[in-house]
């Protein structure tokens, strides 16, 4: 674990009833990173970052592992701790960002009510007004474009855009975004991946980023963890989650199943099968009966997450053990 | 004569805010067998228009012609085998199945309907539809509910019923943007064995030029930019040397999967068109004046010409200055990501 | 076959609704059975009159010298055959109309909802009783039409707004696109999807029916002709039953009657979402 680490999940379970939406994941998140949680639907990354801020909605539970911030863990925090840190530490932009403002007021008194709330980060409103100008050439927003609209005028990449600065007014360190470019446009897309790079330049935040879309990670993360089902499959440099050798087969799989304008339609493949039912899940490996690579321990014990050197982490039998190497390559070529 | 052609379609939604025509002289032909997609952002249109063909909405202005008859102006055998001909396939597999009737009545209500076949062999017909889809044929399938089928399950039900009434065209808005990513190749192979099994023709919809290019190839493409065509032509033509500066935009704003080259400086001519991302579309001169980096004083007062038939082969731009479209939008094509 | 098998699979996992089966059943059995298993007689035996409760006669005599129970028993099937004709009634007319119209839209949805209000905002009760004073009629089937004559109003009104839900979504679409005609649409692909709604105020009609024909005899506006429990309240009363304790039983009998099998149709409509709704159906 790196020593600026400034999040620290440690075999983190969260639960929902029976069923665990994230199984003992671990990772730490270092100061001033861009870090990408990745997957497919049901996979828990939504989930884990919602517990990152302690915001598991119920009837979810953290069932066992720890969640530290700075050290400080979230579940020992008072409801006062919690709330604090979540608008001056870590602040979240959600994934319906077009539902999170207020209908009947302006997006102007929204500011102002936020402002007002928090006198300990802004000491003058003048003050306050001025840096949410400030934030709003950051999104390549007009003051006069937002500050007297209502949201019901505002485009969806607008919404976005302001949720955006708004996440920022009270300088947190950390922003987390929820699928911050699915159901956009391919131009508004283009801008929030823009905007979230500058903003990574410029304020020096770390941002973690939920994402299914890998194109969206190879522009911005600089880190990568890949869940799959519950559980953390790998995690790494974007590099190393994209060209390494040592990767999960799923994480290959996933890479050749994307259509892109780049890709040789040749090269593509689906994933066979479905992703499994978290109530319903087979034994081993989760993505045994989907894995090319499949060997008979596969579907006998889960593999454990191994870490290599660099920090490079897979949980895979095959790539982990010993013959791994040769056999992978061997079974590479489908 | 072209399998379904439409001609001078505009449309204008009565209840608009802005009064905006969602559809604007647009015409376009698609031949027996042939793939025709339509490419652009959310309120182009291309929605509008895949309904305006399936029948769902009748334009304003304009006709929609079957084997060459208006389909407004359809009656008995003539509309019936205009029904059967042309179907559609949804993007939304949640909301596209009747989450009250099993799997078994999904299908079989249009088979008994029309008659496709004898009424005693339409189970074995739902049985033949759901292999030819790639789904169980057991009885305990045939009796689910749609909500106890995946994501992917449900989209196949919905390719199934498609191609129940033996179609000649298929409608395909958005097939598979709201599946996973493991399971889109999976659906978009189907769809291309099933067209070229059955001599299929499709109207492929979608925003993403990627999931297009694998489906479309060897196909024509249009796209399309707030109710206007502005460009049309052969797939791999129009994505690797666009000739508007709408495609070329898009082209060149789309996330590259690949960390090493997608922090590349993206052209200038992005990030000004980026920035103008919320100017309204222009109601004189050229539709896209607005937001174009490249704009001149003609296209503020000249409209280009719509795209007509005569066009129908070639690659068409409706943009005054294509020569100012910088070359190579698309980074080269034969460079593999992994 | 297999919907009774959910049905009682749903009635085991909830006490109440169960509970409410089995009264529910119970009462049927006796509606169809009841006349064959005993009678009552119309002659006068004073010597019988308000007899307290003993083996022969469990629940005491009438006036008549008749026993309770057996007016009882006979008076289950013309309250409940009226009930259930009433509420079929009701339904059939308010699913109709109301996907009919909610479905269609334009100038068929604006008549039809106009005429809807009316009868919607016309009392129910005074003119159900209204109308059964002139028309004076023994038959069960005319009695339940008088009964539905504004109750089919409420339940149209609120399948049209499902049905106006329902119209745009991608389902429809399909059936469209597939040619399906109007009657399929409404009902194959419309009618499953209110199927909990459509249930569970099918029983509460049938609640309402009994309580509304018990009013009609109670009031003395329908014929009173034959045994049931409407007319033995109106009788009990009329004979003074209210004035004296020992006719106790005779008055409470036939209410009680009312309430338990009201209350087995509110609890077994409990069921009625889960039985209806696919979703919760299926495991």
């Amino acid at each position: 674990m790196a020593e600026d680490s400034l999040i620290e999940v440690r075999d983190l379970t969260v639960g929902f009833g029976p069923v665990l939406a994230v199984e003992n994941v671990s990772l730490s998140i270092g100061q001033g990173n861009v870090y990408s949680l990745v997957g497919e639907s049901g996979c828990g990354k939504s989930t884990l970052a919602y517990s990152l801020l302690g915001l598991v909605p119920p009837p979810g539970r953290i069932v066992s592992g720890e969640v530290r911030f700075r050290g400080q863990d979230l579940a020992r925090m008072s409801y006062k701790e919690l709330r604090r840190m979540r608008a001056q530490h870590i602040a979240v932009v959600f994934q319906a960002a077009m539902s999170a403002f207020n209908p009947v007021i302006t997006i102007g008194a929204q500011v102002e009510h936020i402002l007002e709330a928090h006198p300990e980060v802004y000491p003058s409103r003048q003050e306050g007004r001025k840096h949410f100008e400030e934030l709003l050439q950051l999104v390549r927003l007009r003051p006069e474009q937002v500050w007297q609209t209502f949201e019901s005028r505002l485009s969806g990449g607008m919404k976005q855009r302001v949720a955006i600065a708004i996440a920022l007014l009270l300088k947190p360190e950390v922003l987390v975004l929820d699928e911050p470019t699915t159901a956009l446009d391919v131009l508004s897309q283009r801008l929030v991946i823009d905007i979230i790079r500058d903003l990574h330049e410029t304020l020096d935040t770390t941002v973690v980023f939920v994402t299914h879309d890998l194109a969206v990670v190879a522009e911005l993360a600089q880190r990568v963890a890949v869940m799959y089902a519950g559980r953390l499959v790998e995690s790494g440099t974007v590099e190393e989650i994209f060209f390494d050798e040592r990767r999960h087969p799923y994480v290959k799989a996933l890479i050749s199943a994307m259509p892109s304008v780049t890709a040789d339609p040749a090269s593509l493949r689906s994933i066979p099968g479905q992703v499994p039912d978290l109530s319903d899940l087979p034994p081993g490996c989760r993505f045994a009966p989907r894995c090319g690579l499949a060997q008979p321990i596969c579907s006998e014990t889960e593999p454990e997450l191994k870490v290599g050197a660099s920090g490079h982490a897979v949980s895979c039998h095959v790539v982990n053990s010993e013959l791994g190497g040769k056999a992978a390559s061997e079974l590479a070529e489908r | 004569m072209s399998l379904l052609n439409v001609e001078h379609v505009s449309h204008r939604y009565q209840t608009a805010r802005d009064d905006r025509p969602v559809l604007q002289d647009v015409s376009v032909d698609i031949e027996a067998g042939q793939t025709l997609a339509v490419v652009g952002e959310s309120g182009c249109g291309k929605t509008t228009l895949g309904r305006a063909i399936v029948g769902l909405m009748q334009p304003s202005a304009g006709t929609v012609n079957f084997e060459g008859a208006d389909i407004w102006k359809l009656r008995g055998s003539q509309y019936r085998e205009y029904r059967q001909s042309v179907q559609l396939v949804h993007q939304d597999p949640y909301g596209a199945l009747n989450p009250g009737i099993t799997v078994d009545e999904t299908l079989a209500g249009g088979l008994r309907y029309h008659r496709i076949v004898p009424r005693r062999e339409t189970h074995d017909e739902v049985r033949r539809l759901l292999g030819l889809a790639g789904l169980d044929t057991s009885q305990a399938f045939l009796e689910r509910y749609p909500h106890q089928l995946s994501g992917g399950q449900r989209q196949r039900l919905v390719i199934a019923r498609a191609m129940a009434l033996r179609p000649s065209l298929l409608v395909a808005d958005e097939p598979v943007s709201m599946l996973d990513v493991s399971m889109r190749i999976s659906i978009l192979d189907l769809l291309k064995s099933l067209g070229q099994s059955h001599g299929l023709a499709y109207l492929f919809i979608s925003h993403d030029f990627g999931v297009v290019r694998y489906f479309a190839a060897g196909g024509r493409i249009i796209v399309m930019f707030f109710g206007v065509v502005v460009e049309s032509g052969p797939v791999e033509e129009v994505i690797a040397r666009p000739q508007h500066p709408y495609t070329y935009l898009l082209l060149d704003a789309i996330p590259e999967p690949d960390p090493r080259r997608a922090r590349r400086r993206r052209s200038e001519a992005t990030r000004i068109a980026a920035e103008r991302v919320e100017a309204y579309p222009a109601d004189t001169g050229c539709v896209f004046a607005n937001r174009c980096p490249f704009v001149r004083d003609r296209c503020r007062t000249d409209r280009p010409p719509s795209l007509t038939g005569d066009a129908a082969d070639g690659h068409w731009s409706a943009c005054w200055y294509p020569e100012e479209i910088p070359a190579a939008a698309v980074r080269a094509v034969d460079e593999e990501v992994v | 076959m297999k919907f009774f098998r959910d049905l009682w699979r749903i009635c085991r996992g909830d006490k109440p609704a169960l509970i409410g089966a089995i009264v529910i059943l119970i009462y049927i059995v006796v509606a169809i059975a009841g006349p064959f298993a005993t009678h009552v007689g119309y002659v006068k035996n004073p010597a019988l009159a308000y007899l307290p409760p003993s083996a022969k006669y469990p629940l005491g005599t009438d006036f008549l010298g008749n026993s309770v129970l057996s007016e009882l028993i006979i008076g289950t099937r013309p309250i409940m055959e009226v009930g259930i004709a009433a509420a079929v009634m009701v339904v059939t007319v308010g699913v109709i109309v109301g996907l009919v119209a909610g479905y269609l839209g334009g100038a068929v949805d604006q008549v039809v909802m106009r005429i809807t209000d009316v009868f919607l905002t016309i009392p129910g009760l005074p003119l159900v009783i209204v109308i059964a004073a002139i028309v004076r009629t023994t038959n069960p089937f005319v009695l339940a039409a008088i009964l539905s004559v504004t109750g089919w109003a409420g339940l149209a009104r609120a399948v049209r707004s499902q049905a106006l839900s329902l119209r745009t979504s991608d389902f429809i679409d399909a059936a469209k696109v597939q040619g399906l005609p109007l009657r399929n649409i409404v009902g194959r692909q419309l009618l499953p999807n209110i199927g909990p709604y459509v249930a569970i105020h099918f029983l509460l009609a049938v609640t309402d029916a009994i309580y509304a024909e018990v009013g009609l005899y109670l009031l003395g506006v329908a014929p009173i002709t034959g045994t049931n429990w409407g007319i033995m309240i109106n009788l009990a009363i009329s004979q003074g039953a209210l004035y004296t304790s020992q006719s106790a039983l005779y008055l409470f009998s036939p209410m009680l009657a009312i309430v338990f099998l009201q209350v087995a149709l509110v609890y077994f409509s409990r069921a009625m979402d889960r039985l209806f709704n696919p979703r919760l159906r299926v495991q």
